[in-house]
């Protein structure tokens, strides 16, 4: 009996004009997206790749200086663009490009794209992923909201009923019609993703999380094609159903994210760079600089190695004390940042939390955020980079200084490196999270998929039986 | 009883019987509020900020001027002194700040002002050392927008036109009322355009109470013109969505298809066709930018005679008043010497950065060829023109500061190359930020305006034919 309603559904659908133009015209949409979102890609990579050479060149071509001059002519961490990043652009163009790594300081990341484009941005950018977080269930909900107010209205429900159907049978037999549409619509893009990943390179990382992208997709739009189903049961004719459906929509995706994004704001406030910064020179300036060694902790230092050394001035020791000291700066200063950044991404955690929290009962919260993870666009992706950044700043400012403590003399600023030992430093490379470390902070989205289905199959049951 | 007072009389019962609707006029009214008060606690904030700043700033100039009294026999007192005195040093240390107030407006349309900083505290080092580094922002935030009065304006207002008229005339249709209509002494075209236009009078009303109520908190220094515009602007937008919705009625449609093509034409004109601008306009533009990254170094040269004398004779190129008669070194020598090579170097990273923004506005001029197709994204960005939160205001902002960094150079290089300290006269006449923010033209608001109304006309016209046509075949 199902079987029959599946493909009564499908045929109807197949009849529908207006339903086969709104998926024509979602189609060459996705395309569109598709092919807008691979020009992007390969246009910022090959910049990327072009600005990271240039900068790594600049690095090895340094002419024969000072390890520590050296180290303060910097290097830079461009975040590259994840091969998915075609499909959901997630915060990209909000997050910076590049960090400048240098010396006794952590600097933010540069260069945001939204800086480069007027207001015309926060309207949204056409990616594969919104069009399936917004567009598509929209097509779900048109092509839906009558599903059950038509058979009402036409009587033949009470002729479906008198057939012995009950109502989750028809309402099963209805999504499940829902669902096989939505995979033929969905399938295409998913194949051309597919194949777009394999084409630029991809590895088997990447496509296991397309094919995750595709299980979580489908998971949302038949929560959507369900829900929109319920309500249409629930709505005495089609008016009530559309304007509920309507509603629903406009109050996930443009005004619970917005205001979760405010809320966030206002209740866990960030502090301004200049007292963030203002902040941390006064930790680091109650300890030692990094090149003054006469500051208290440097005189503790001091006194501390020539009891440890036997030795009754600094010159006697077997390493260049400006060196050390300057090391012994460095690893304050990195522990004094360690505490600031530390406090400031707690802050800035506690402002996500909100729409993770929001994510719990916004399913297109929930979807946006695994999709952007996914896609190795979101915010904790960016975190990872930054911290991978800021331990090569770390490692390289630390090559770099222990070389003047081990090849200098005490006060002998004369001393130059060869530029062999700049290629002595590796080039920075981000190593990508798994597929699993970038869900993890999106667990509460999971549940929330789980949880609407949940309640959906719940309230199903409760009109089956109050029907019968 | 004219007509119109029948049927606004009629409407207004009818509007206060309906719980849908009443529901959507107190929601909106909600959010209006709401929203008011988001964009002044987000001005407050940024007020609160540029006040502390101006403060710090001020406070540390009041110590530079008193170690100018400092007695120089004790080793703190000499560092204090030297600190303030001495050129070299103080070129680095003292800082100026230069920065972009919120104009009268802002607190109603937030713009760009969350994206880029207000404000930036200066040295004589290298300007682009200084400003291009990012700022602390939350990248979550920044993608979600502002929930300020513009939003609702621009988003949320269409929603509430959508919601008011969309069953306008299959409502009569559903409730079967509409050959009663046909049957009065009034042609249903007029009948239609009346109650239209109630809806429309409403909605004009509550523009101008949630903009007066915003205009009111905004406090002194509201412009009359600055106003005007700003209201302008919003009734010529209602008035294209009530064009838009004139001619989905006028197509007669049941209840069901008036609201997906009511939302259709939504999601069209607010999401899917500003998104494909962004991809057209984005797709044929390069991101100039992470060229620009160098420009952050740290500035550091050989410190050799003949590296100095290099940058200083570049230098004097471009300064031949300052190069000294005598070649001998002076205490200042190895000073000037990098300051020359600052300057230099700030000249070369001057045409870079002038080419980045040359393309940022190249790209702004491309998204606005479709201010036609995209009235929402050009009613947002003439509010924010009038808010003085667009990026034009930001544009001018770093021409400003760019000038102003000039002047800072030479308050400590000019007693830097005369090779004297610094005095309490200098610090007196230390430069001041000054920027004159630009205002939308009269020309730039009226072409809005004309292109948003003509829009509109345009569209009535054609429901105008649609309603003829459909009149003459009900006859």
């Amino acid at each position: 009996m199902i079987a029959i309603l599946i493909k009564k559904e499908l045929l109807m659908m197949l009849r529908n004009k207006s339903f086969l133009l709104t998926a024509l015209i979602m189609q060459l949409l996705l395309l569109t997206a598709a092919a807008g979102g691979y020009q992007v890609f390969r246009e910022s990579t090959a910049e990327r790749l072009a600005a990271e050479q240039q900068k790594r060149a600049q690095w090895l071509h340094q002419d024969p200086k000072h390890p520590h001059i050296a180290a303060h002519f910097g290097n830079f961490a461009y975040m590259p663009k994840t091969g998915l990043s075609l499909f959901d652009y997630g915060l990209d163009a909000f997050t910076g490009t590049v960090v400048y790594l240098e010396p006794h300081k952590q600097n933010e990341f540069s260069f945001k794209p939204a800086e480069e484009q007027s207001s015309s941005l926060r309207f949204g950018e056409l990616s594969l992923a919104m069009i399936l977080q917004l567009l598509f269930p929209l097509l779900i909900i048109f092509n839906g909201f009558t599903a059950f107010s038509k058979e009402r209205t036409g009587g033949t429900i009470q002729l479906l009923y008198s057939q012995g159907l009950s109502f989750r049978q028809l309402y099963l037999g209805k999504f499940l019609a829902c669902c096989i549409w939505i995979v033929l619509l969905l399938l295409p893009a998913f194949i051309l993703l597919l194949l777009t990943q394999i084409w630029i390179g991809y590895t088997a990382s990447g496509i296991i999380r397309v094919l995750l992208l595709g299980l979580f997709y489908l998971l949302y739009l038949f929560l959507v094609a369900a829900v929109t189903l319920l309500v249409s049961a629930y709505s005495k004719n089609a008016k009530p159903a559309i304007l509920t459906m309507i509603g629903i929509w406009l109050g996930f995706m443009v005004l619970v994210p917005k205001w979760a994004a405010s809320a966030g704001d206002n209740l866990y406030p960030l502090p301004t760079k200049y007292d963030f910064m203002q902040a941390i020179r006064q930790d680091i300036q109650m300890g030692i600089d990094g090149h003054n060694a006469s500051g208290a902790r440097a005189s503790a230092l001091k006194a501390q190695l020539l009891k440890k050394y036997q030795v009754d001035t600094v010159s006697k020791l077997p390493f260049n004390f400006e060196g050390y000291v300057m090391q012994a700066g460095e690893a304050y200063s990195s522990w004094v940042y360690d505490k600031h950044f530390s406090s400031l991404q707690q802050q800035l955690g506690r402002q996500n939390q909100i729409a993770l929290w929001c994510s719990l009962i916004d399913p297109f919260v929930a979807i946006k955020n695994i999709s952007m993870g996914l896609c190795g666009t979101d915010y904790y992706t960016h975190l990872d980079f930054q911290r991978q950044a800021e331990n090569y700043r770390r490692f390289f400012v630390r090559y770099m200084n222990q070389d003047m403590e081990q090849h200098s003399r005490l006060g002998d600023w004369e001393y130059k490196i060869s530029k062999e030992k700049y290629a002595e430093v590796p080039a920075f490379h981000y190593v990508s999270q798994t597929a699993g470390q970038s869900l993890k902070p999106y667990l509460l989205g999971f549940c929330s998929l789980g949880l609407w289905f949940l309640v959906t199959l719940v309230l199903v049951e409760i009109y089956n039986k109050q029907r019968s | 009883m004219k007509l119109h007072q029948i049927i606004f009389a009629g409407e207004l019962k009818l509007l206060l019987r309906s719980r849908t609707q009443i529901t959507a006029l107190l929601l909106f009214i909600g959010l209006g509020a709401f929203s008011v008060y988001y964009g002044h606690s987000e001005i407050g904030k940024q007020q609160d900020r540029l006040r502390s700043v101006g403060d710090t700033l001020e406070k540390k100039k009041l110590q530079y001027l008193e170690a100018f009294k400092a007695d120089t026999s004790t080793a703190a007192g000499k560092y204090a002194y030297e600190a303030a005195a001495l050129p070299s040093l103080a070129r680095f240390s003292y800082n100026f700040l230069a920065s972009n107030p919120p104009a009268a407006l802002a607190a109603l349309s937030l713009g760009q002002r969350d994206l880029y900083p207000y404000y930036y505290i200066l040295n004589a080092q290298n300007l682009y050392a200084q400003t291009l580094k990012g700022d602390i922002n939350n990248p979550f935030k920044l993608s979600a927008g502002n929930f300020d009065l513009a939003f609702v304006f621009v988003y949320l207002l269409p929603l509430l036109i959508i919601a008011l008229s969309f069953d306008v005339l299959s409502l009569e249709q559903d409730q079967g009322t509409l050959s009663l209509l046909q049957t009065s002494s009034f042609p249903l075209k007029k009948i239609i355009a009346q109650k239209i236009r109630f809806r429309c009078l409403l909605v004009l009303l509550l523009v101008l109470v949630l903009s007066a109520a915003a205009f009111l908190a905004c406090g002194p220094g509201l412009q009359l013109a600055q106003s005007l515009g700003w209201l302008l602007v919003l009734f010529a937008y209602t008035g294209l969505w009530f064009s838009i919705l004139y001619l989905i009625i006028s197509f007669k449609m049941n209840t069901s298809l008036n609201a997906i093509s009511s939302i259709g034409v939504w999601i069209c004109l607010l999401i899917v066709v500003p998104a494909l601008i962004n991809l057209l306009v984005a797709g044929g533009q390069k991101q100039q930018s992470s060229r620009l990254a160098g420009l952050m170094r740290s500035r550091n040269m050989p410190e050799k005679e003949e590296a100095m004398r290099g940058a200083l004779n570049h230098f004097y190129s471009y300064y031949p008043a300052l190069k000294p008669a005598d070649t001998a070194k002076t205490p200042f020598f190895y000073f000037q010497g990098y300051s020359a090579f600052l300057m230099t170097e700030q000249l070369k990273s001057k045409v870079l950065v002038d080419e980045l923004y040359h393309a940022v506005k190249e790209r702004n001029r491309k998204v606005s060829y479709f201010n036609l197709v995209s009235p929402a994204v050009h009613t947002q960005e003439l509010l924010n023109a009038l808010s003085g939160t667009d990026m034009d205001r930001e544009l001018q902002f770093k021409q400003a500061i760019e000038k102003y960094h000039r002047q800072i150079f030479w308050f400590s290089n000019r007693a830097l190359f005369a090779n004297r300290m610094l005095t309490k006269a200098d610090y007196a006449a230390e430069p001041r930020f000054e920027f004159k923010p630009p205002t939308l033209s009269a020309g730039t608001l009226f072409l809005g305006l004309f292109q948003l109304l003509g829009s509109g006309i345009c569209l009535l016209l054609w429901a105008g034919k649609n309603f003829s046509v459909a009149f003459k075949e009900d006859q």
